[in-house]
């Protein structure tokens, strides 16, 4: 008797622990289902070192809505994408990335790793170029937001181009021109490098982008062969001008020793993405007095004025851990009061149209009217991003092979072709 | 009467955080390497089975063909200079009375990090750095030159690099198997009229060949994993010209996202390690 009340007791605990904890579970997510997502926000970058950026933008979003955005930082790129890549798979990766446009960025959204945010886009008409936006889209629908939008200039040593009487030129050239005077006083005509596995793709996509638009685009889509006439044309101008020594020693590293170079007025010009100003910044340089910027002109006569430019963009993981204070966060960076405070911070041009740049200094203004702001020049996105993802850095090597022996173009020709040519296949299979 | 002794549970309890280390640390990813060695992956599709095609691509891939010759060439430099060097110096610093200072300095470089050895060589290599200057100002060359973009230079450099590093450490090892040798040995030789020259090729060298043996596997094994001064001084680069079976690995890997092809270097790389490891444990054992 009393040992089967004792199992009644036990049955009937049992069940009430059972009820209790399942409704527990049930209010609680009832519960969740009401409470605002708070965050934190879980925001990767390989850009740590735009940290007074980031901070004042955390801050104020913050102080708007009381959301944490937490950081990881990676200087290191193969580690960072590799820490996203098996972030977004789950909810423990990255709520909030910063990535690369075009194919990087829709290798990504094709696996339906990335949140569509074209609804947010679409509460602030006019304010972005829907150009640009295409660089951030995959099947009609928009995965990033701008976090970098920056053309590829040359800039050139102010002091060293008025003391020789030299001017920005207008044509190829005009251009020539000053290579030759530079050389003849003794100074570096162009800094250039090809250190760091990736930075040799510079002046061949500078080359045929702005002599050959179309047929750059092509053979970067695949729908061209590299073993073509333009594509030989760019690689024998870029030996004509190594062979006349136009450019530095390829071994220069292009954070540390160009800058410092360029500052001594030992090198009178250097090519690269507009963000190379903080390279300039950290030797103490001036932009609007120590040095300014030109678009290079193309060598084909009457062509249009081409500048190169990336678009770096934040995205969501479509497994983001905090999605709905992700996308608090994405619309608040996409905000004019965000996109102001990151460019009054950081002296970037925003590409937000709405936003002021009026605390930019002379360069980026610069860069803000006669790049981004000429309606008659035409924007193409550089070889990073316009070629896919897995032909990159193996071009890259053989872009190395090209300026270590620039007789071997041939041979080049020939490698990129085969590179591109399985690059799309495995691409095209998947 | 034989009293067996009772093994409890909880006897084992005692061996589980090393067992869970060890299948958590070594097995398991040694594991999942060999099975990623198999297939194609790039960490956004499915692992995709392709048999052995991995294994097979790495008898026909150029670069690979390339990354084992440098692996060659720094098995083969490291076995000379470091280990000639560090016997040199055990022998030469052995008997001199500021010894200990002496080798203390030459064993501070093993304390730091490959890769910090790395950053500091790659300064001394590039354009504008420490040797360019000194070559300079001595006249020997007129323009400064990039070194770490010179094939094969760039890989002599790295191995110059190495060399400050793993010196210290074959010093020590030969300094402790001088220690073994009897000083009435050396005696005798003198006294029968041995030159220094004699009694190092004769009685030193021979009764050092045990530590030799050890110096030389450590010393190979380090050659086929060096990883950590390339990465920072070229990173393989220019144009993959100074990989090694290592940084092919991880470019493979992490670079170009070809994990199973990655796999199967890795896979072949830990066999050439293992069978060396093997050797060498079997002569530690043979010693003994």
């Amino acid at each position: 008797m009393k040992k089967n009340c004792a199992r009644k007791i036990t049955i009937v605990s049992i069940v009430l622990i059972l009820i209790l904890v399942l409704s527990g579970q049930i209010f609680a997510e009832g519960a969740q289902e009401e409470t605002e997502d708070m965050g934190p926000v879980k925001f990767f970058t390989d850009k740590p070192a735009w940290q007074t950026g980031w901070d004042a933008v955390f801050a104020a979003f913050k102080e708007e809505t009381g959301i944490d955005v937490e950081m990881t930082g990676y200087t290191e790129i193969d580690t960072y994408i590799a820490a996203v890549k098996t972030g977004v798979a789950s909810t423990k990766g990255p709520d909030v990335f910063t990535w690369w446009s075009d194919y990087k960025l829709q290798n990504l959204a094709r696996e339906g790793f990335l949140e569509d945010i074209s609804d947010i886009y679409a509460s602030m008409p006019g304010k972005y170029s829907e150009g640009m936006l295409k660089s951030f889209s995959y099947d009609g629908k928009i995965y990033g937001a701008p976090v970098l939008v920056a053309s590829w200039i040359m800039f050139y040593n102010k002091p060293v181009f008025e003391k020789y009487g030299l001017k920005e030129p207008q044509t190829w050239d005009d251009f020539i021109g000053l290579c030759e005077t530079l050389k003849s006083r003794g100074i570096i005509p162009i800094g250039f490098t090809i250190t760091g596995g990736w930075t040799s793709f510079f002046w061949f996509q500078q080359l045929l982008a702005s002599n050959y638009p179309q047929a750059y685009l092509d053979i970067c889509g695949g729908k061209k062969s590299w073993n073509s006439k333009e594509v030989e044309e760019a690689f024998l101008l870029w030996k004509d001008m190594l062979s006349k020594g136009y450019f530095s020693d390829p071994g220069l590293d292009l954070g540390q020793e160009i800058p410092p170079m360029f500052a001594k007025g030992e090198i009178g010009m250097t090519y690269c993405g507009d963000w190379f100003t903080a390279f300039f910044d950290q030797v103490d340089l001036k932009g609007g007095t120590d040095y300014s910027i030109f678009v290079i002109p193309p060598y084909k006569k009457g062509n249009k004025k081409t500048i190169l430019y990336e678009a770096g963009p934040m995205s969501i993981s479509a497994n983001a851990e905090h999605k709905a204070a992700a996308r608090k966060f994405v619309e608040f960076w996409l905000s004019d009061k965000g996109q102001q405070i990151f460019s009054d911070t950081m002296n970037f041009v925003s590409p937000n149209a709405d936003v002021s740049g009026a605390k930019l200094d002379p360069v980026k203004k610069k860069v803000a009217s006669d790049v981004f702001g000429d309606k008659d020049a035409q924007m193409i996105v550089r070889f990073w991003e316009a070629a896919l993802e897995s032909m990159t850095l193996p071009a890259c090597a053989a872009f190395d092979k090209f300026v270590l022996d620039p007789d071997s173009y041939k041979d080049v020709m020939m490698e990129l072709d085969r590179l591109s040519k399985e690059a799309w296949a495995e691409y095209n299979a998947q | 009467m034989i009293q067996t002794k009772k093994i409890f549970f909880k006897d084992y309890l005692y061996v589980l955080p090393a067992l869970v280390m060890v299948v958590g640390f070594l097995m398991v990813p040694v594991v999942s390497v060999i099975i990623t060695s198999f297939s194609k992956w790039d960490l956004l599709h499915p692992m995709e089975f392709v048999g052995l095609k991995n294994y097979f691509n790495i008898f026909t891939d150029v670069n690979l063909l390339i990354s084992t010759r440098n692996t060659l060439i720094w098995v083969g430099m490291i076995l000379l200079f470091p280990m000639v060097l560090g016997l040199l110096f055990a022998v030469f610093l052995r008997n001199i009375w500021f010894s200990n200072q002496i080798k203390s300095i030459f064993y501070l470089p093993l304390a730091m990090s490959g890769t910090g050895i790395g950053i500091i060589w790659r300064w001394i290599f590039t354009h504008s750095g420490l040797l360019n200057s000194a070559l300079a100002a001595l006249g020997i060359i007129s323009e400064p030159r990039s070194w770490l973009i010179m094939v094969p230079q760039n890989t002599f450099a790295m191995i110059a690099a190495s060399t400050w590093q793993v010196t210290g450490l074959n010093m020590v090892l030969f300094l402790m198997g001088l220690q073994d040798i009897p000083a009435e040995i050396i005696e005798a030789a003198k006294i029968d009229g041995a030159s220094g020259w004699k009694s190092f090729t004769n009685i030193i060298l021979p009764i050092l060949r045990p530590t030799t043996t050890i110096v030389v596997i450590l010393n190979i094994i380090g050659s086929f994993k060096i990883f950590d001064i390339i990465w920072p001084m070229t990173a393989g680069g220019p144009a993959r010209a100074s990989e090694t079976l290592a940084v092919s690995m991880y470019k493979e890997s992490f670079g170009l996202f070809h994990f199973g092809y990655g796999s199967a270097i890795a896979v072949i790389l830990s066999l050439i390690i293992f069978v060396i490891g093997l050797a060498y444990l079997r002569i530690v054992a043979l010693e003994k």
